[in-house]
Parts: structure tokens; C-alpha cells; sequence
């Protein structure tokens, strides 16, 4: 029978129990916060994509790196709603999603974890994500940072020469990189005989263009099944294992530098210049 | 390598794809959501025990009657301010928690998929769970039922005493000998029964509350329901005997979860549509108070 980690050791929030808690929170450890989406990824792959993926990434970290780290319960559900014409899809309202994520990470201040890190699996949503941790940072003690996982390969600026065949731009969603990294994670889940190459039909135009590592300058949202009719944006036949296996491994320890930075950043004291006491609340106005 | 399943024999919602979804929903495949929370259950158990055992039971269940069963995935945050006292334990607020399960259950039944199951695996999540599967039941036009996993032990009102040593009421309340037992039974290495402690709330005691016991398999006994914060009637977050727990009591009490649960999808997976009869005189020309 295996020993029972102790609490250093121990990097999954949700396996200790609430006395380790409070060992946790005194060890400063960095709450790790994984928030997925449940969407379709074309015809040959799980619509589990997203969630797979970020919470594959912050448990393998966490391996790593426990005493920095803990990964509490991937949030599985979030905002998605221009891709409800593809079956499977889930989506909950932006409002919602936001005070979701709102209420679960002003727990964790609660009980003493000063530094949190969302780790988003959808880049679509990395802006309400980051909504959230601005939230948490300016009506809580605790320190608030988020990250798109995608994000992290674009670190060193020459990692994604290293293993890209696909076009630029238009490998945007179940494409070469993501059908790679689940090949990597779960090949068996993956129908590699199902994947089709499509690139978004936006038209040639400089301003609106989509990639996975630069889109263009101008954001026009529109239904995914305007755009692809698999649902691909990408090359996903040009997926490969061992792609996939460097993508994350090079994801993982980017995160691991990130951890290691932002466990040690101060939460800076705030200054308020008003010539006297203010006469009401702050418009906070969302909860 | 094995092979991926078919559309018939998978039973994870995640692990299907667009076009396979669309034929899950013309399978007329039930949808499970457990919904859980990560709260709090004493000294010896992990935080993780109501979506740990939630979404065990489905799986085991879903194993069995993968035709039948989309187990999709756990929301894992659930409604449980009154046990902040203790730490690790999370919250959501009424409405965004309510909310929040609404829209992924009208985002199945968009997709054609018009029988849900709430499975909860917590119980403060109950009133705001009814009232989301109220909702989808309003709101949408599938059918939604909503269920606390241990009401299926109270099926056969035998079965209880093939296994319950704890008093009645109160020795089965909150990581106590059923939920302990039932742990231990899915993986014994996170339990440390070495610090299991027994606590029987003080309202348990009929001399100090002839309305008020609280025990999850008491059939909801108490007429008198009054939620404080949890840290007033536990020191150490048991309500029960989790003494008592073993391995041998949780297999016993998982296969009968898992056995009604899968009578309960079976059933209602045949149910007949119900047709909504509007007694107007004519259509209203104002729309429904709706949420």
C-alpha cells in the first residue's frame, strides 16, 4: 500500500483534508486553479479538449513542483456559446461563468492561500478569466494571476518553429498543435481517420485572422459554423505524438518557471491619493 | 492498443466528439451530471468526498449500462458557506451555482439530449439543485430529475440494517460510517482512519430536540430543518460514527447505490413524454415570469 504523502509532497488540493489545509496554506503554496470548456474539437476529437489538456498540464506540474503548488478541481464548464451549433458543445452564460469562478477562488483567500493562478484552457476566454483575477485582486488580500495555457509556447520565441508544418495563420481550434497534445495525452480517444484540414473561411483580409500564436489586429466574433463546417481551423493531419509530446513538456516547464516567479511576488501596498476620506463605496458594481 | 469505443459503448460525455454526440442523443442516451463539492469531512478524510464518490458511482454505474449512461463532467464547486469554519472548504453562491448548472443542462438539451440526471453527491446542494432541475424542467423541453446519491439506499428499507452499526439517528451524517465506508471501498489509501473520530450532534438527542435529527438515512425525519454554521454542532467536522466505517460496509452500500441507480435510468429513460396544457382562453401576450 502506498504511503500517504505528507503535506509538502501533497499537490492536489482536493486530497487533503481540511486540518492539511492549513498546513498547505502555511507552506505559501500557489493554488492552482484549472478552468476548462467542454466544446467541439472537430470530428476527431473528444469534446473534452480543453479541460484534458489544462488539467493533464497543472497535474503534471504539480508532479514536479509540490511543495510550490497545489491543482484544485479543474472548473469543467465555461462560456462558449458561439459554438452551440456543433453538438455536444457546452456553454454557460459569461455572467455566470465569471461569478463562478469568482466565488471558488475568493474561497481560497479565505482559508489563507494568498497566491492563485487560473490556468485557462480555452484561449477564447482568456479575457474573462482575466476579469476574475482583477476582481480577486482589488476586493481580496490574495494575489490573483492568470494564464492560457497556449500562451506558455510563446515563451521562447523559437519553440514553435521547432515542430509547426501547419500554415499561418488559421490553425486555430482542433488543429495540428491541439490534436498533437491530445495524441500525446490519450491517443486511443483521438479518430485520426476522421480528421479533416480546414482553414477558416474569413477571406484573405490583414486585419481579422485567426491563429493559435497571433491572430490579427482586429477581433470580429462571429458563430464557429459561419467560419468552419467540421469545426477544425487548422491542419490537424499534420498531428503528430511526438509533437504533441514536445508541445507539452516545453508547456510544463514554462509553468513550473511561472510557479516558481510568482510564488515570490509580493502583493504591492495599494496608495490611495484622494485629498480626504472618500464619501462612498467603489463602484464595484459585479459580484 | 485498444480500441476506441463506439458511440454505444462509451459512456464519458467528454470523450465523444461532435458527430458522435449527435448520434449519443438520437441513442436517447441519459445524461448523469454529478454535481459535487470540496468541502470539509473531518480529520481523516480528503476534501474531495462528495465529487470523489458522486462521480465514482456514476462511472460504476455507467460501466454497467453504457448504452444507456452519459456520465458528463463533474461540476466540482458546489453551496456550502455554513461550513467555512473549516478550511478547504469552497462555495458558490445561490444564484451562480444554480445558474451555472441550468446553462450546462440547457446546453444538453440543446444538443437533443432530454433526460438529465442531477446526481449529487453533497447535501446542502439539494434545495438549489431542485430548483435548477425545476428550471430545466420549465425552461426547457427535456426532462430533468434530480437525486442525492444515498436516497437510493432508502429504496429497500431493509438493506440498511445489512451493514449500519452507527445510531439512529445521527450515526450517518457527514463523513461518518457511510461515506467513510463507502471511500474506503473506492480507494482506502486516501483514508486515515487512524484519526476518524465519532461526534453525534447535539440535536441528535432527543431530550435536547424532539424535531430537529438530522441523518441522511432517516428518510428526512426531522420536520424541523435549521442549518447554522457547521463549526457549531461538530468540532472536528463528523456527523456520525466514521469508527465504524470499513471497506466490507462500503462495497456493500456502493452496489446497491449503483444497482437502483441503474433502475432508476432505465426507467427513466422509457418514460413517455408529458404534454403541457395551457387553460387560457387564448395564448398570453406577456411572457412568463420565467426564473
Amino acid at each position: 500500500m502506498p504511503t500517504r504523502p505528507t503535506v509538502a509532497q501533497q499537490y492536489r488540493f482536493d486530497h487533503l483534508t481540511w486540518e492539511e489545509i492549513n498546513q498547505a496554506a502555511a507552506l505559501k503554496k500557489v493554488v492552482v486553479l484549472p478552468i476548462g470548456s467542454i466544446q467541439q474539437h472537430g470530428p476527431h476529437l473528444p469534446v473534452d479538449t480543453d479541460e484534458l489538456i489544462v488539467t493533464s498540464l497543472a497535474l503534471a506540474a504539480g508532479e514536479r513542483q509540490p511543495e510550490k503548488m497545489l491543482v484544485a478541481p479543474t472548473i469543467p464548464y465555461s462560456y462558449c456559446l458561439e459554438a452551440m451549433d456543433f453538438p455536444g458543445t457546452v456553454s454557460v452564460a459569461s455572467k455566470t461563468f465569471m461569478s463562478f469562478c469568482v466565488a471558488v477562488v475568493k474561497g481560497f483567500a479565505y482559508h489563507g492561500f494568498d497566491h492563485i493562478l487560473l490556468l485557462n484552457g480555452f484561449p477564447r476566454n482568456d479575457n474573462l478569466i482575466e476579469l476574475v483575477g482583477r476582481q480577486i485582486n482589488l476586493e481580496t488580500d490574495a494575489i490573483c494571476a492568470s494564464t492560457t495555457w497556449t500562451s506558455l509556447l510563446t515563451i521562447d520565441p523559437e519553440f514553435n518553429k521547432s515542430w509547426r508544418e501547419s500554415n499561418f495563420p488559421g490553425s486555430a481550434h482542433a488543429d495540428e498543435f491541439e490534436t498533437s497534445v491530445y495524441l500525446a495525452l490519450d491517443a486511443i480517444s483521438v479518430d485520426m481517420s476522421k480528421a479533416v484540414d480546414e482553414i477558416p473561411s474569413d477571406g484573405p483580409s490583414p486585419f481579422v485572422f485567426e491563429d493559435h500564436f497571433g491572430g490579427g489586429s482586429v477581433y470580429l466574433p462571429t458563430w464557429t459554423s459561419v467560419r468552419s463546417t467540421s469545426g477544425v481551423m487548422g491542419q490537424p493531419t499534420k498531428a503528430k505524438v511526438e509533437k504533441g509530446k514536445r508541445i507539452f513538456e516545453e508547456a510544463v516547464s514554462q509553468f513550473l518557471e511561472i510557479i516558481t516567479e510568482f510564488h515570490d511576488r509580493p502583493k504591492r501596498p495599494r496608495q490611495e491619493h484622494q485629498a480626504g476620506p472618500s464619501l462612498g463605496p467603489l463602484p464595484l458594481g459585479v459580484s | 492498443m485498444s480500441n476506441r469505443p463506439t458511440v454505444s459503448e462509451q459512456y464519458l460525455y467528454g470523450k465523444l466528439t461532435w458527430p458522435e454526440l449527435r448520434q449519443a442523443a438520437e441513442m436517447n442516451k441519459v445524461i448523469v451530471l454529478p454535481v459535487g463539492s470540496t468541502e470539509q469531512h473531518g480529520k481523516h478524510l480528503p476534501i474531495n468526498v462528495d465529487n470523489f464518490l458522486a462521480t465514482n458511482l456514476a462511472l460504476t454505474a455507467a460501466q454497467r449500462a453504457p448504452d444507456k449512461i452519459l456520465v458528463a463532467p463533474t461540476i466540482p464547486y458546489g453551496f456550502n458557506v455554513h461550513a467555512f469554519d473549516f478550511p478547504g472548504t469552497m462555495h458558490v453562491p445561490r444564484d451562480p451555482f444554480v445558474d451555472y448548472v441550468v446553462d450546462v443542462c440547457k446546453s444538453f438539451s440543446y444538443h437533443g439530449f432530454k433526460r438529465i440526471v442531477l446526481y449529487d453527491g453533497h447535501g446542502s446542494n439539494m434545495p438549489p439543485l431542485n430548483l435548477a432541475a425545476r428550471r430545466i424542467a420549465l425552461e426547457t423541453d427535456a426532462m430533468c430529475a434530480c437525486l442525492i446519491w444515498v436516497a437510493l439506499l432508502g429504496i429497500d428499507p431493509d438493506h440498511m440494517q445489512t451493514w449500519r452499526e452507527s445510531q439512529i439517528p445521527g450515526g450517518c451524517a457527514h463523513a461518518c460510517e457511510l461515506e467513510t465506508s463507502a471511500y474506503l471501498h473506492f480507494d482506502a489509501t486516501k483514508v486515515q482512519m487512524d484519526k476518524a473520530e465519532d461526534n453525534i450532534a447535539w440535536y441528535n438527542d432527543p431530550a435536547q430536540s424532539k424535531f430537529g435529527a438530522v441523518d441522511l438515512l432517516a428518510g428526512g425525519s426531522n420536520p424541523l430543518k435549521v442549518v447554522e454554521w457547521t463549526s457549531t454542532y461538530t468540532p472536528q467536522g463528523v456527523m456520525g460514527q466514521a469508527t465504524l466505517a470499513t471497506p466490507q460496509k462500503g462495497e456493500i452500500i456502493v452496489e446497491e447505490a449503483v444497482s437502483r441507480l441503474i433502475q432508476f435510468v432505465e426507467q427513466f429513460q422509457t418514460l413517455p413524454e408529458t404534454e403541457r396544457r395551457d387553460h387560457h382562453p387564448k395564448q398570453s401576450s406577456s411572457p412568463l415570469p420565467a426564473e
